[in-house]
């Protein structure tokens, strides 16, 4: 199994670029729900203030 | 009909000259950083000599930098903008003259503030003529990308730092070929391809930057 | 050509470029998914190793496939902003402020898995060549567009149309960024390892998994920015009815009409 994860002594430099890579993509990815949420949040708010 | 334009650049011209602290207070900012720098590299004349040419020229760019927020931004809060705006007056023209007062103002006092820099920081004397021309090249464009900028941001309270941010991109590659130029000269190889790129961009901008600060302050007005 | 035209107004609309693009969000994502998982489990374990640079070359996998869209999504950006300031579309807005957040993260990953490369090559985490450089500028572009629209908290549309306008700025400078910065290291310094252009890939087994993570990240965007575009049409049209009954959410007055024909 260890050896999957081998790169010849650049497993620092190469792993660390793929958990860049995922680190980077998960926050876009929970800004994009945290985004929806805040515009969904937004017309419910819009929609009562009008139908009160 | 250039007349009216002009006045424009003439009032802003009278108004700094009665103020008197706008004029100054570019060449001030220069000035304490010159101080600053040596003391804090804390070398002699041979490393200072090595990055004079990207120091000048880096300084007066600075120094340009903080007064750019203005160009617009007083004729916006006193209204007489949308005036400019209302009358059969061409906007792009009225940007192109309200960038020459401000070269006048800045940029010009700049370039000839630039050799007294130049002389603190040890630049190699066969620079200057090459170091003047190549500032008297790109302080226009400064003023014209600054007007870009001021257009972009007049509404805003506080767009010092943003206009910054706008315009730096813009400046990278003036700064490339200008102090490339410089640097080029004093290490007594030829200047020229930095001088024609320079000229070149200076063309564009003289183009270009006017329409896109029009556009932006007929959208700020909307 | 008349269905064309009908495509650009149908899609031009907010109600149905939300509904529409409502229906590629899943299937964007799971072909981003199962194309970086493919692609990277391919390229990290079965491409064959890089006689000069070893295995560090596989970092390729993700900073190559980041710079494309670095590139590509401020292509679109562009695009997006120039319809967006000559015909004022709402959907070229919302695209265009949809790309940014995501443009700029992929310019983060190619800055930061490049300095990462660069250790190992180049002995240095950081070296002004001229890839790396555009790319810092890049970056800078991004923060404005996104600064820009920021500051201006009260009015949304005159907020993009700036914001278009200062998107349109960049692409016009971008070239002239770029070649100054590649002349720029040209003449200062011997180009040293590049980071793409030794590794020379011809081989077909290094050559699929990047062409692979190509198309992930390509599709991510497409998720990411339609995903983002949905959301900034609702905030910007919260108060349109559209907005509230794309929530589920009915007027009382069309209900009322709906009991009095019933």
């Amino acid at each position: 199994m260890v050896e999957w994860f081998d790169m010849g002594g650049y497993e620092y430099f190469v792993w660390g670029s793929m958990l860049c890579f995922f680190v980077v993509m998960l926050a876009d990815g929970l800004s994009l729900r945290s985004k929806k949420k805040q515009a969904e949040r937004l017309v419910f708010s819009r929609f009562r203030r009008k139908n009160k | 009909m250039i007349g009216r334009y002009w006045a424009i650049c003439q009032r802003d011209l009278l108004a700094a000259w009665r103020r008197k602290a706008g004029l100054y207070q570019p060449l001030v900012f220069q000035l304490l950083i010159v101080t600053l720098f040596p003391l804090g590299l804390g070398a002699g004349a041979q490393t200072l000599s090595k990055v004079a040419p990207a120091l000048v020229w880096i300084l007066a760019l600075l120094g340009t930098l903080i007064t750019l927020e203005h160009i617009f931004k007083d004729d916006f809060e006193d209204g007489s903008l949308a005036m400019y705006v209302r009358t059969d007056l061409s906007l792009p023209l009225v940007v192109l003259f309200k960038a020459l007062g401000h070269w006048l103002m800045v940029g010009l006092p700049a370039v000839l503030f630039a050799p007294v820099v130049a002389v603190l920081l040890h630049l190699p004397e066969s620079a200057y003529g090459v170091l003047m021309l190549s500032l008297l090249l790109a302080t226009p464009i400064f003023s014209l990308m600054g007007a870009v900028g001021s257009a972009l941001t007049l509404n805003l309270r506080s767009g010092g730092l943003l206009l910054s941010v706008l315009v730096m991109p813009l400046l990278a590659p003036i700064l490339i070929f200008g102090a490339g130029a410089v640097l080029e000269t004093s290490l007594d190889n030829s200047a020229k391809g930095h001088l024609l790129l320079l000229s070149g961009s200076l063309v564009l901008t003289l183009t270009l930057a006017p329409l896109a600060a029009a556009a932006a302050i007929k959208v700020n007005l909307e | 050509m008349n269905k064309l035209v009908k495509l650009y107004h149908t899609l031009g609309s907010p109600p149905s470029f939300y509904r529409i693009a409502g229906y590629f969000l899943t299937p964007l994502l799971l072909l981003a998914l199962g194309l970086t998982a493919y692609g990277l489990v391919d390229g990290l374990f079965f491409a064959p190793i890089d006689y000069q640079q070893k295995d560090a070359y596989r970092i390729i996998f993700v900073h190559v496939p980041s710079a494309w869209m670095s590139m590509f999504i401020y292509a679109m950006m562009g695009i997006a902003a120039i319809m967006a300031f000559v015909w004022r579309m709402k959907v070229a807005e919302a695209v265009m402020m949809a790309s940014a957040p995501i443009g700029a993260a992929f310019t983060v990953i190619t800055l930061v898995t490049g300095m990462l490369w660069g250790k190992p090559m180049w002995g240095t985490y950081w070296d002004w060549d001229a890839r790396m450089t555009s790319e810092l500028i890049l970056l800078f572009l991004y923060i404005g567009v996104m600064a820009m629209y920021a500051a201006f908290d009260d009015d949304p549309r005159k907020a993009a149309r700036l914001t278009a306008l200062v998107a349109i700025i960049g692409l016009v400078n971008l070239p002239i960024i770029h070649y100054s910065v590649e002349w720029w290291s040209s003449i200062h310094q011997k180009s040293s390892v590049k980071l793409t252009g030794s590794t020379g890939i011809k081989d077909w087994d290094m050559l699929r998994p990047l062409l692979v993570m190509a198309f992930a990240t390509k599709f991510y965007y497409g998720y990411s920015m339609l995903h983002r575009a949905r959301s900034y049409l609702l905030h910007t049209e919260s108060q349109k009815q559209w907005a509230q009954a794309a929530l589920g959410l009915d007027t009382p007055k069309k209900q009322n009409k709906e009991q009095s024909n019933g």
